[in-house]
This record gives structure tokens, C-alpha cells and sequence, in this order.
């Protein structure tokens, strides 16, 4: 579990440079915890799977409204009323771009794995229950006034990165 | 001239549109996977085209396409990174590559060095 969180800082340095480049604009990256129980969070989840020898796991990208409205309009441009299809298709390529570059900075110490293609989950203050021999970690982040999530799910026992 | 962007991302293919139209080139058509790329890609003077996409993955559209005969530059925009990735990619004919995400100029650079402008 020690050296598996070594491995999250992967997927906060990837949540964060890629975030900053498509957003234009700065992003903070709080530290990781681990989860106890399932979190109620934020009325939109950017979800994907990921499967390799090395890591398996789902990464969710977790918004309010507000802040995925915030994000849309900071990334095209253009303010929306409400969340529809546009604001789900830029929440989940986002996740898949966080998810892919993070694969490739693995790929550079070794450890492979393949992702899947995003599912968004919709509905105020939801959980996203993961299965129980998976920890659960919380890497908090914000831009602007908005305070989002990105859950890191990650199946035990298997190798660590980096061994 | 006519380029065909294709990614499943809504979102991205606007932001590729936006930028191909910004660095003038505004004839400009699009598809949501490498199945339906495959029956625009013949008007298509220049492709670009995302990697992870249902239906059919951009590299069997590439494969695809110049099994066919297309012999226009294709660019790969896409987040696999890794250096196998790449090549793979290369060898199976794509001309150049750009990973996501990615700033305007970088995008135009490559473009332009594809059609040896
Ligand atoms: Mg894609």
C-alpha cells in the first residue's frame, strides 16, 4: 500500500499539467488521502478502468455543477446554462487525457496497463462504490472558486510500480 | 483543403476545428470514430486522428486507409505517449504525431511540417 501511494503522485503530476494546459489557467493539487467508506461528492463523475500487470484501477474525476460548468466555459470559451452532453463529453476527455498521460509517465518506469473508454455518472452528491479490496485514494484539486475531486481506485496486492 | 479531424470527443474535435480554422484552414469535416472516417477519408487532403476511440481505434483507420491507398499525411493526436506507442504508430503509416494535450502552436507546427509548408 506505502509504495502503491508512491505511485498516485503519477496521477496527481499528470492531473495537474494536463489540467493546467487545457484550462489555461492555474490549478491547485492538494494531497492525497486515503478514503473510508464511500465519499458522497459533486453532481457529475468522469469514470474510467484501467488494466495492466503492473496497476489496475478506476480513476473518477468528481465535479459540482458549477465547477464543470466553470471548466467547459474555461476550456471553449463559451458559458453554458446547464450541464448536458457537451459538458459530459469534456469532463470525460479530460479524465481520459489525465488517465493517458499517466499511462505514459508508468510506461516510463515499466509498469503497463490499458485504459477504457470514459462512463459519466450523473446525480447530486452521488458515491461511486468501488470494490471492497480496492483503497480508495482522494486527490482534492480546485481552479478558480470551484473545489473538484479525482478518486484514485486501486486493486491491492498486486506489484507496485517502480519494483 | 480539405482536413478530416476524427475523435469520439465532441470536445476535442471542436478544439482541433478551432485551431485548424485559426491557422486558416476552414474546409473542414469530422468524425466520431475510425469506421466512419473510413468512408470520408478519400475527399481528405490531410487527416488528423485520434488514437482510443469505439467502433474502430484510429490505428486499424490508418491501417485501413493506406491499405486502400490513401497516401495523404496522416498526424496522430492522441494522450498515448509512451514511446512504443509512437512507433507503432509510425510504422503502420502515420506521418506525424501530437499528444494531448496539446498548445495551438505545437499543432500548427506539425501540420505545416506535414505538408511541407
Ligand atoms: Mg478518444
Amino acid at each position: 500500500m506505502a509504495k502503491a501511494l508512491n505511485n498516485l503522485q503519477l496521477f496527481a503530476e499528470s492531473l495537474g499539467s494536463t489540467a493546467e494546459m487545457m484550462l489555461g489557467e492555474e490549478v491547485r493539487i492538494d494531497k492525497p488521502t486515503v478514503q473510508k467508506g464511500h465519499k458522497a461528492f459533486g453532481d457529475l463523475s468522469a469514470v474510467i478502468g484501467f488494466g495492466g500487470d503492473g496497476v489496475s484501477g478506476v480513476l473518477s474525476l468528481r465535479f459540482t455543477q458549477a465547477a464543470a460548468l466553470g471548466l467547459y466555459e474555461a476550456m471553449m470559451g463559451e458559458s453554458l446554462e446547464r450541464c448536458g452532453p457537451e459538458v459530459h463529453d469534456c469532463i470525460g476527455e479530460i479524465a481520459n487525457i489525465v488517465l493517458g498521460n499517466a499511462k505514459t509517465l508508468f510506461a516510463a518506469r515499466d509498469v503497463h496497463f490499458l485504459i477504457s473508454i470514459p462512463t459519466i455518472i450523473e446525480g447530486p452528491n452521488h458515491s461511486i462504490r468501488m470494490r471492497n479490496r480496492m483503497a480508495v485514494v482522494d486527490i482534492p484539486f480546485g481552479f478558480r472558486e470551484h473545489s473538484c475531486l479525482m478518486e484514485i481506485a486501486l486493486e491491492l496486492g498486486e506489484r507496485p510500480a517502480g519494483d | 483543403m480539405k482536413v478530416l479531424v476524427v475523435d469520439d470527443s465532441s470536445t476535442m474535435r471542436r478544439i482541433i476545428i478551432n485551431t485548424l480554422k485559426a491557422a486558416g484552414y476552414s474546409d473542414v469535416d469530422e468524425a466520431g470514430d475510425g469506421q466512419e472516417a473510413l468512408g470520408k477519408v478519400d475527399a481528405a487532403e490531410l487527416v488528423l486522428t485520434d488514437w482510443n476511440m469505439p467502433v474502430m481505434d484510429g490505428l486499424t483507420f490508418v491501417k485501413e486507409a493506406r491499405g486502400k491507398g490513401f497516401d495523404k499525411p496522416i498526424i496522430m493526436v492522441t494522450t498515448e505517449g509512451a514511446k512504443n506507442e509512437v512507433l507503432e504508430a509510425l510504422k503502420n503509416g502515420v506521418n506525424d504525431y501530437i499528444v494531448k494535450p496539446f498548445t495551438k502552436p505545437v499543432m500548427v507546427e506539425k501540420i505545416n511540417k506535414v505538408l511541407g509548408l
